[in-house]
């Protein structure tokens, strides 16, 4: 009945049947959206035996889309290695890296203690050396944003910033009167309306996106 | 301290210096470290999630479980499959089925978790502060507390009219609803700017804890080097 | 009745008629006057006599034996123009001044005429009056007048124009071609045009066409300068803290006060101290590897709590590396309590899926995570029991408390959105705790403010950490980071003041003087 792979259409002008494509996809994700979402709502037992089990066939699919992706991952870094491009001696540093790892956890299991000397020596060193260069970029950051956008936003902005620093830490032991009242006040009143309002306008926000999707307005699978 | 951890320290040290080489300037040091590291993640990602997910959801099941779990095992495993062919240019449109149903799935909870977990709380929330018979820890004083209450209602508001209303382009000529409208957004922008400061502080606060605690690892293992060199 | 030939369109008309009635050309010529003051032209409007009625006028004989020829030429077969002509100039004994297809009558009106005109002699110029002059063109006309033709005029041209051979216009000169106006179309004559053009436009038109030639041609990057302002503010701020952080290290001095609990960590620590003996709590480790430095300082004291009240702990992750941190964080941060797996705590891994996964939470969690990370049934087969941990628990509202330690907002949000209001409605006594990072403090407090509340404590970051240390007097791994950790903050203030006070005091230095400005003007 369709012209292309997954689609269903449904007749044709000359025939006088609806003669809109819908393809299989919207159908399984307006579907499946539509049962899972009205198990928050109705309180039906054999709706709820049907959500649990679409949410765990989903979880387990979220696991193999990882698999994808790190299979995607090795695939474009062995393409670079082979093909002779630039930075293909990056390209095989990753692969031997994963190649180890995928042995070394593999086999021994992911607490085992080469596993953990692994984790402990090559991955909190780097992750952690990535957050501690961000201390430098944000003072770097708020020096610049002075510098290049000296309006009274910005100038609130950074005033607010040096109360909480100063108020989180110990300032060398000093006691400054109000300081941490002060802090606590921003923290509760001014700072948690800003955030509230944020909340509700992400959550706002999602409703509408996710609505776009149960409805077939919005596809982001077709790839 | 055994020779691995030896050279465990010594390989931390040696990548920690080549992550801070990033403050000069890209250089290949850095990529090598960022490249060593991606490729541990994604070895570690695989294993776990082979052996925590799916042996246990979908081949222990298929072999050793009951007819009904054997069942329930094959349609994520055919699932799986299809999503597979995303790796394919070629097929990577059979994949589009699997991904479909991840998307009704992950947009359904979000929706569900949006309405029931924030929105409803969130706005009852705002209005419980009016509620002065109930006491809060803080405002122990009625009327700081209405005070605080009047500024967290105007802020919240003012905050989501920014969102919505403020980022459009503004007309030269504004009719009164719309300068209302513009002064609401620019009390919601002193808000934010309040929020986003914190926010900052808070970033940087949770990095320069990291920034301690690297320093730390390295002074700490210069000391362990240089000090049995000095005494010798 | 007799007819006449119309000369112009060749149809027979009767003999009386003037002119003819297809195309109202003249039948008969008008008649030349006898005298010379006949024969100046009439100096009416038109110019053109009016005619007079033939049987008014008298015929002359030229005319009567021109009409007696055009009988006599009409019995005759057609012959061409050519052979006519031919004939006349035999006739006239004027061979090659007959133009071609000419009716002999007009050629015997112009040669009379010819003949009286020579008879008149024109008059002499006035010498008392001067012959007027030439008039004088300007010099764009002059030039218009060069520049369509390139002759200095149109008449001396006719003579050496074609005679036309064929057609009503047979000839005479100066006759149009219509073939070859009609192949040869072309448009009008361009003319040299002198615009004036400003120095600004010339600039313009120079600039206009350099893009238009460079367009397709690769530019050269411009090079960067290998060291920049933006480097050396960099570098010069990475040694100032660095420096400042690392002399506190190895210069400790006077340790530092911890803060003061806050009412979200003294509630805290009240739901752990509310936990029945052999509570189970469960422990979610959903934080990445990179913020285990303030994470690990937050937490070590919560957990330390949590194991001195004796806990069962379950720790999940809804991060693939969250278990590998968790079994860490327990064997490396709390030996002294000698926490075992499978009796004292369960580790059941990875669970994917992100917001999806903890909905399972919620549901069935044998299900979920029916095995531990080392592979072992976690609840309970044909050869062993329930783990000790996981005894009497299905799903996350069996749990006496939830105890959360995460870095990203939308996690913590998952998990307030879809676990706490599961928690509150299956279970008067659970609870919802954090322990989160500093820049995840104004995103959770709204959820902690909620009436009902929707978290019912919660540390945050180093500062947290410390305070819940304080309380329970735990403070070796907060104390190891806490005074450098004031000694980073304060530098990064004084920073941006610095750079505040300059930036806002540069400009006012750098302002041009009244006196200068008027200078210069």
């Amino acid at each position: 009945m369709g012209n292309y792979p997954g689609s269903l259409g449904w007749g044709s002008p000359e025939t006088g049947w609806c003669s809109v494509k819908f393809p299989f996809s919207v159908a399984v994700a307006i579907g499946i959206g539509l049962i899972t979402l009205a198990g928050y709502f109705l309180n039906i037992p054999v709706l709820q035996t049907l959500r649990m089990a679409l949410i765990e066939w989903a979880t387990t699919l979220a696991a193999v889309a990882l698999l994808v992706g790190i299979a995607n991952l090795f695939t474009i870094h062995w393409n670079k290695l082979t093909s002779g491009k630039v930075g293909g001696l990056y390209s095989a540093i990753l692969i031997v890296s994963l190649v180890l790892t995928l042995g070394v956890v593999g086999w021994f299991g992911p607490t085992h203690t080469y596993s953990k000397w692994i984790f402990n020596n090559v991955q909190l060193p780097v992750e952690g050396s990535l957050l501690a260069l961000l201390a430098i970029i944000l003072v770097v950051a708020g020096v610049r944003l002075l510098r290049l956008r000296s309006n009274m936003l910005s100038i609130i902005f950074i005033i607010t910033a040096m109360v909480i620093l100063l108020a989180t830490g110990p300032l060398f032991g000093i006691s400054v009167p109000g300081l941490t009242e002060l802090r606590s006040w921003i923290a509760q009143v001014p700072a948690m309306a800003g955030a509230r309002g944020l909340l509700l306008g992400i959550g706002l926000g999602i409703v509408a996106a996710g609505l776009r999707v149960l409805i077939g307005s919005d596809r982001p699978y077709r790839g | 301290m055994s020779n691995l951890d030896i050279f465990g320290a010594i390989l931390g040290f040696a990548l920690t210096l080549m992550v801070f080489s990033y403050l000069i300037g890209d250089n290949p040091l850095f990529r090598v470290a960022i490249h060593i590291f991606i490729g541990v993640t994604a070895g570690f990602v695989c294993i776990i999630v082979i052996n925590n997910v799916l042996l246990p959801r979908m081949i222990v099941p298929l072999i050793s479980g009951s007819m009904e779990e054997r069942l329930l095992a094959i349609i994520p495993m055919l699932l799986g499959w299809l999503l597979l062919t995303k790796i394919s240019p070629r097929l990577a449109t059979f994949g589009n089925i699997p991904v479909a149903f991840l998307v009704g799935v992950a947009a359904a909870v979000a929706i569900g978790g949006a309405v029931l977990g924030t929105l409803f709380p969130q706005i009852n929330a705002t209005i419980a502060i009016f509620d002065l018979t109930t006491s809060r820890g803080f405002d122990t004083n009625k009327g700081l507390q209405l005070v605080n209450g009047i500024i967290i209602l105007v802020g919240t508001v003012t905050t989501l009219a920014y969102f919505h209303f403020g980022t459009g382009p503004q007309q030269a000529n504004p009719t009164g609803l719309q300068s209302l409208l513009r002064g609401f957004n620019q009390v919601g922008q002193v808000f934010i700017a309040i929020t986003f400061g914190f926010l900052f502080a808070g970033v940087y606060s949770a990095a320069m804890v990291a920034l301690v605690e690297r320093l730390s690892f390295i002074v700490d293992f210069l000391k362990s080097v240089l000090l049995p060199l000095l005494s010798t | 009745m007799a007819e006449i030939n119309c000369p112009l369109c060749g149809k027979a008309n009767p003999d009386d008629f003037e002119v003819c009635q297809y195309c109202q050309a003249r039948l008969k010529p008008l008649l030349a006057p006898d005298s010379a003051e006949e024969n100046s032209l009439p100096q009416d409007e038109t110019g053109v006599e009016e005619p007079t009625s033939p049987a008014a006028a008298e015929i002359p004989e030229w005319l009567q034996e021109l009409r007696q020829d055009e009988d006599s030429l009409e019995l005759e077969p057609e012959r061409s123009s050519d052979e006519l002509a031919a004939d006349i100039s035999e006739a006239t004994g004027d061979a090659g001044s007959i133009p071609t297809g000419t009716p002999d009558w007009i050629y015997e009106v112009e040669q009379e005429t010819q003949r009286d005109f020579d008879h008149i002699e024109p008059p002499p110029p006035s010498p008392a009056e001067p012959g007027p002059e030439p008039a004088a063109l300007p010099d764009w006309l002059e030039s218009i007048r060069l520049g369509l033709h390139g002759t200095p005029g149109l008449a001396s041209s006719q003579a050496t124009e074609p005679v036309e051979s064929t057609g009503p216009l047979a000839g005479l000169r100066g006759v149009l071609a219509a073939d070859a106006l009609i192949s040869r179309s072309r448009g009008p004559a361009t003319r040299p045009a002198k615009l004036r053009v400003s120095a600004n436009q010339l600039v313009h038109i120079d600039l206009l066409r350099e893009l238009v030639e460079s367009e397709g041609k690769s530019q050269p990057l411009p090079q960067k300068p290998s060291i920049s302002s933006e480097h050396i503010l960099r570098w010069g701020i990475a040694l100032a803290v660095c420096l400042a952080v690392v002399w506190s290290i190895i210069f400790p001095g006077q340790p530092a006060a911890l803060p003061a609990f806050q009412e979200e960590t003294a509630e805290l620590n009240r739901l752990i101290e509310q936990l029945p003996d052999g509570g189970q709590v469960l422990v979610a480790f959903d934080y990445e590897p990179g913020e285990f430095a303030e994470l690990d300082a937050a937490a070590s004291a919560v957990i330390d709590h949590l194991m001195i009240q004796g806990a069962y702990l379950t720790l999940v992750s809804t991060t693939p590396l969250g278990p590998v941190l968790a079994e860490r964080f327990i064997e490396e941060l709390q030996p002294v309590h000698h926490y075992t797996a499978g009796v004292q705590y369960v580790n059941l891994g990875y669970i994917p899926g992100g917001t999806a996964s903890l909905v399972m939470l919620t549901g069935n969690m044998p299900r979920a995570l029916p095995y531990t990370i080392e592979g072992l049934a976690a609840w309970g087969s044909e050869s062993q029991p329930v783990l000790p941990p996981l005894q009497g628990i299905q799903n996350v509202g069996d749990y006496d408390l939830v105890m959360v330690l995460v870095d990203d907002p939308d996690v913590a949000r998952a998990w307030v959105e879809q676990v706490e209001p599961f928690i509150s409605s299956s279970s008067p006594q659970g609870s919802l705790g954090m322990v989160i990072s500093a820049q995840l403090e104004p995103i959770i407090r709204p959820y902690y403010d909620a009436n009902p509340r929707q978290i019912h404590g919660f540390v945050a970051g180093l500062r947290g950490g410390a305070s819940y240390a304080r309380l329970n007097g735990r403070e070796e791994l907060v104390r190891s980071y806490w005074d450098s950790f004031g000694v980073g903050l304060f530098m990064a203030v004084l920073l941006m003041l610095v750079a505040g006070l300059m930036y806002s005091t540069y400009p006012l230095l750098t302002r041009p003087s009244k006196s200068d400005s008027e200078v210069k003007g």
